[in-house]
């Protein structure tokens, strides 16, 4: 099965403390949700294969600890990330603010210039909202990233998230190399259609 | 339908088809048509008959036919657009059928001369463009070697005439004879009523009368007939003047040598890269002067007088040549710095024992511990000098020196080459090279390493630089002297790995030097509270009493308050962040990787990175003696805090940990459970300057000199694509631009790419070998021709298009200055005829500017009857090429069928 793989991304989750990244990545990988998941300490990381309009990739996605006090280790690990998730609370405008500095660190630290962002507004599923869908997507759209709402607990948009990332980054010409030497791999320059097979082919 | 269906099955009874009897010849026809066919060259079409020749692209169509066994190419020309489709009305009315075309093409004399460039024995367009002004037309070209039978070639005219007349073909139709260097083209037309003969003359010895216009004008006469009826003779001609001898014009860009550097002067050179071809890159250029379509009877040239005086012909224009691959200084610097990249010498082949002996020089400990740790200039000049005086590395003291002052601008007293303190807003799109900025240390390294390959001594000097760098970094380390010309900071994931390696250095010796003042500052006063030492397990025994005296406070926390006591809370110094480069990052995710993804690896990745939580709660606990977990949080990761209603008895908003801050078995509390109060500068060091600094001179100096070579490549490459680009920025041609782009792009990717691969620079050569070649090319017209904005554009044109016309003409600014070099030239040769003892000093002594025409080209048109006084008058042309060696003549003579 090891040949089948095209390529192994790097995908970081970064965002203000409590926010649920660790929980998004548990839902993603595992499927399951803590209600009362262990505060990361520094960073941490797991690998899950998903596969895209036929095509698997391998990601390795580091999730960090959100802390002040740890944002002068974390950025290490930002090295040769091709796509992070911005992760924010919508019920908690304070983690909504603190994006910017995020966006700025990511900025700083990736050694990609052409990273593909995307925000996610986590924990739909509770009340009392402070972010409306509205103020999220016109985030994004300043900062030209993707944007999706998600909920770790009711797996509301997670896998979509990743999903979603993932193909930007296939799309995205010279941000990834095959690993597989004997294919060939054409990237076409417009964009593709979301969610549809067809933006790059595989020739043998 | 049904009439016709009888029709042919009538037809088919009444000739019975049988072709097994049809000879070769029949077959080679039948062949002929098909491929005519195919190229629908039978059916009629239009054409704008006043479209320039001149600016439009060709297209080719090529097939293979046999005779026999004789195997042919049979290829049509024709300019590309004759086969669109969507003209406006506009166009159309403009339009010929093609059926007129071939005659007026011929009798056109918009297209005379039109330039063509000539690759080895082809061109382009066709030299058949030039002599008769044709836009398609076909061309007969034996496969394999030449035709020499004149027989065989009437046979395939014959062949040619049938196929046209049977399909009513309506394009010249041309056989290629003699060898291909002879241009020998004799050709057919057959139009309407008439037929046009393409022949051709070649001959080696000039008949006299052929080298001027009266006798060529009567040889045409006598070829079409002269009759009282006939309209007189139209004449265009052209001269060429050729210069291979530039004199004191030429332009070349000697390499930098070794003498250069043997004073004071030329030091800044250094800090570049030199540029240019080192041979004239122009190797002739070729004047015309040319008159376009006068009367027969304006112009007079015989043997004695001449009306056409090239200084006052209407037209001038030039052309060059250019040197073939020209060696250019840039792209010979890359390429030989490549090859050392290659070598699988070790330092010790290359330096011998001069290597080995000055590293144990250097490395004697105990008399580093005897000198004082802040260096004086004096105390390195003498470093230097006692370190050189038993054996000599391959560069010699004296120019050593001024090398290391130029790499180690801070040793001097008002060195003249410091590193600019400010950071240069970068010139290219050098942010996304992972380099390093302009001119910084290693910037400057790059380029001497380069230098000393060239001039120095080749692979041994370049070796004795690395050497020497490495040298002087450990000594920086060794006396607490900080590297100049390195981005402050921690290493910077953006640069190169070199780069970061420097910059790790310079952190720990920054370090080093911080907790060394402190220790100095704590022996003046006991108070103080800024230090930095190593300390041993035994040490921190003494310091357990300090439980309850608060120590190593930052500043007060504005709001904050201890839950227990109600002591304001205090931000603890803490153990700064851990400087690493960017291979050590690699190394500690490595290791976090292979912890695997399950649960047990998380736990133990959590071990690992709770060293430094472990360490802030050790300086909290110090700061702020009896304080709880819940205090720490409240600072460390306020959002697990979460505040209930109420306020406790210091004022402050009641609160509790949150849910998974207080699961059991949470890495959070047993780090807090295990934290000692101990102030950050008495704890076990998350960071070790000696040993990190080690590693990093380790590195450097255990580089072989290969790959000491592909550590400084990248900035090879960027310093050569930015000269590149500072030297072609004002140079308009797109095709130069877009490769300086690609250069640029491709610098860009190869930084970026972790493991180094020399051959992968390869592609890198040859893009800037070409740029560094038109980019001389440019210079040198300029140098020859001026500088000003209409020679710059002109310069560009001639570069790029081939021949151009000279603004201004014989009297313009250029034209002046082409004089100049002529007249140059002339004199230089006469010089060496008076010392070689010729006396004869050219044929044209009347003109004295411009040498004897190295060509001239004559075109002469009229329409006439022929072949008798009573047929058609038609349309009759002969170009004329006299060379100071032979001569050809092609001509177009048309007959009319119908009336001879």
């Amino acid at each position: 099965m090891e040949e089948d793989v095209l390529t192994t991304l790097k995908i970081l989750i970064i965002g203000e403390s409590g926010v649920g990244k660790s929980s998004l990545l548990l839902r993603f990988t595992e499927d399951s949700f803590n209600p009362d998941q262990s505060l990361t300490i520094g960073v941490d990381f797991k690998t899950k294969k998903l596969s895209i309009d036929g095509n698997t990739v391998r990601l390795a996605i580091w999730d960090t600890a959100g802390q002040e006090r740890f944002r002068t280790l974390t950025p290490s690990y930002y090295r040769d990330a091709q796509g992070a998730i911005l992760v924010y609370d919508v019920t908690s405008q304070a983690t909504f603010s603190k994006l910017e500095t995020w966006l700025s660190e990511l900025d700083t630290y990736s050694t990609k210039s052409n990273i593909v962002k995307m925000v996610v507004g986590n924990k739909i599923d509770k009340a009392g909202r402070e972010i409306s869908r509205e103020e999220g997507m016109k985030f994004a759209r300043r900062h030209a990233t993707l944007f999706i709402e998600s909920s770790a607990k009711t797996k509301d948009g997670v896998q979509c998230a990743f999903e979603e990332l993932v193909q930007k980054i296939i799309q995205t010409p010279g941000l990834w190399e095959s690993t597989n030497g004997g294919k060939t791999f054409q990237v076409s320059d417009g964009p593709a259609e979301p969610s549809s097979c067809g933006g790059w082919q595989c020739t043998i | 339908m049904a009439a016709e269906g009888n029709e042919e099955a009538e037809e088919y009874d009444l000739y019975h088809v049988d072709f097994t009897t049809a000879s070769e010849w029949e077959v080679f026809i039948a062949r002929i048509e098909e491929v005519l066919q195919q190229w629908k060259l039978h059916q009629n079409r239009f054409c704008n008959p006043k479209e320039k020749l001149c600016n439009v692209s060709w297209n080719t169509l090529t097939e293979n036919i046999c005779f026999a066994d004789y195997e042919f190419v049979i290829t049509r020309y024709f300019v590309k657009n004759l086969e669109e489709e969507n003209i406006s009305e506009e166009e159309k009315k403009k339009q010929v059928p093609s059926t007129l075309i071939t005659l007026m093409d011929i009798m056109n004399s918009e297209n005379d001369f039109i330039p063509i460039i000539y690759d080895g024995d082809e061109s382009s367009p066709h030299v058949l463009v030039r002599w008769y002004g044709l836009r398609d037309f076909v061309i007969l070209t034996p496969l394999k070697g030449h035709l020499t039978s004149e027989s065989k070639l009437k046979l395939l005219l014959s062949s040619f005439s049938m196929a046209a007349n049977n399909i009513s073909c309506q394009v010249p139709l041309f056989v290629r004879f003699l060898e291909p260097w002879q241009k020998f083209y004799v050709g057919i037309y057959e139009g309407q009523e008439v037929r046009t003969d393409f022949e051709m003359v070649h001959l080696k010895k000039i008949p006299s009368q052929c080298r001027h216009l009266t006798g060529l004008l009567s040889l045409f006469k006598s070829k079409i007939g002269e009759s009282d009826f006939s309209e007189p003779i139209m004449v265009a001609a052209r001269f060429a003047y050729c210069l291979h001898d530039w004199t004191n014009f030429a332009w070349t860009q000697d390499p930098p040598d070794i003498e250069l550097f043997s004073g004071d002067i030329g030091w800044t050179e250094l800090g570049s890269f030199p540029f240019g071809s080192v041979c004239e890159p122009i190797n002739s250029i070729t004047l015309y002067t040319c008159w376009p379509e006068v009367l027969e009877t304006m112009a007079v040239d015989n043997e004695l007088y001449s009306d056409f005086d090239p200084l006052s012909a209407p037209v001038w224009s030039l052309s060059i040549t250019k040197t073939d691959n020209p060696v250019c200084l840039l792209t010979d610097y890359v390429t030989e710095f490549l090859l050392y990249c290659t070598s699988n010498k070790t330092i010790e082949d290359l330096l011998g024992d001069f290597a080995a002996k000055d590293a144990n020089d250097v490395l004697q400990p105990f008399s580093l511990l005897t000198e004082s740790r802040i260096p004086t200039i004096t105390t390195l000049l003498s470093q230097y000098a006692s370190k050189k005086k038993s054996v000599e590395g391959p560069i010699n003291q004296k120019l050593l020196m001024p090398i290391l002052f130029f790499l180690f601008p801070d040793v001097e007293e008002n060195s003249k080459y410091p590193y600019s303190e400010e950071k240069d807003a970068d010139k290219t799109s050098a942010q996304r090279m992972k380099t390093c900025p302009r001119d910084s240390l290693i910037w400057r390294l790059a380029l001497v390493m380069a230098h000393s390959l060239h001039m120095f001594g080749g692979a041994k000097a370049a070796a004795h630089i690395w050497h020497e760098f490495s040298q002087e970094i450990r000594f920086r380390w060794n006396s607490n002297n900080m590297i100049p010309g390195i981005a402050p900071g921690f290493p910077d994931p953006k640069s190169c790995l070199l780069h970061q390696k420097l910059q790790m250095i310079n952190c720990c010796i920054e370090r080093r030097k911080r907790s060394e003042e402190a220790a100095l500052g704590k022996r003046e006063s006991d108070e103080s509270d800024d230090e930095f030492f190593d300390c041993d397990e035994n040490v921190e025994d003494d310091a357990k009493p300090a439980s309850t005296i608060p120590i190593g406070r930052l500043s007060q926390h504005n709001s904050l308050k201890l839950i227990n006591t109600g002591q304001p809370l205090y931000i603890p110094v803490t153990q700064g962040a851990t400087p690493k480069t960017e291979d050590q990052l690699e190394e500690d995710a490595q290791v976090l990787i292979q912890l695997g993804s399950d649960a047990e690896g998380s736990q133990l990745r959590a071990k690992i990175m709770s060293a430094s939580l472990l360490s802030d709660m050790e300086s909290f606990k110090a700061a702020n003696p009896g304080a709880s977990i819940e205090d720490f949080i409240r600072w460390y990761s306020p959002r697990d805090w979460v505040e209930e209603e109420g306020e406790d008895q210091f004022g402050q908003k009641k609160g509790k940990l949150s849910a998974r801050m207080t699961l059991p078995g949470n890495t959070w509390l047993e780090v807090w459970d295990s934290a000692k109060p101990v102030p950050a500068n008495r704890q076990k060091r998350l960071f070790d300057e000696t040993r990190e600094a080690e590693k990093a001179l380790h590195f450097l100096e255990s580089q072989t000199p290969a790959s000491s070579g592909l550590m400084v490549v990248p900035i090879l490459a960027h310093a050569a694509v930015e000269k590149l680009h500072e030297e072609a920025k004002d140079i308009q041609i797109p095709s130069l631009q877009n490769t300086v782009q690609q250069a640029i792009k491709r610098v860009e990717a190869l930084s970026r790419n972790a493991p180094m691969d020399v051959h992968r620079y390869q592609e890198l050569c040859f893009e800037l070998g070409y740029a560094e070649t038109v980019v001389s090319q440019i210079k040198s017209i300029e140098s020859k021709l001026g500088s000003d904005e209409a020679a710059k554009e002109f310069a560009c044109k001639l570069v790029s298009e081939g021949e151009t016309i000279l603004p201004g003409g014989s009297t313009g600014s250029i034209a002046s200055k082409l004089k100049t070099i002529f007249v140059d030239a002339r004199k230089a040769c006469l010089i060496g005829d008076l010392d070689g003892g010729g006396s004869s000093s050219g044929e044209n002594p009347n003109n004295s500017i411009l040498p004897q025409a190295t060509e001239k080209e004559f075109i002469l048109r009229a329409t006439a009857p022929r072949p008798h006084r009573h047929s058609r008058p038609t349309p009759q042309r002969l170009h004329v090429r006299v060379s100071k060696t032979d001569i050809s003549m092609a001509g177009a003579f048309t007959q009319d069928k119908t009336f001879f």
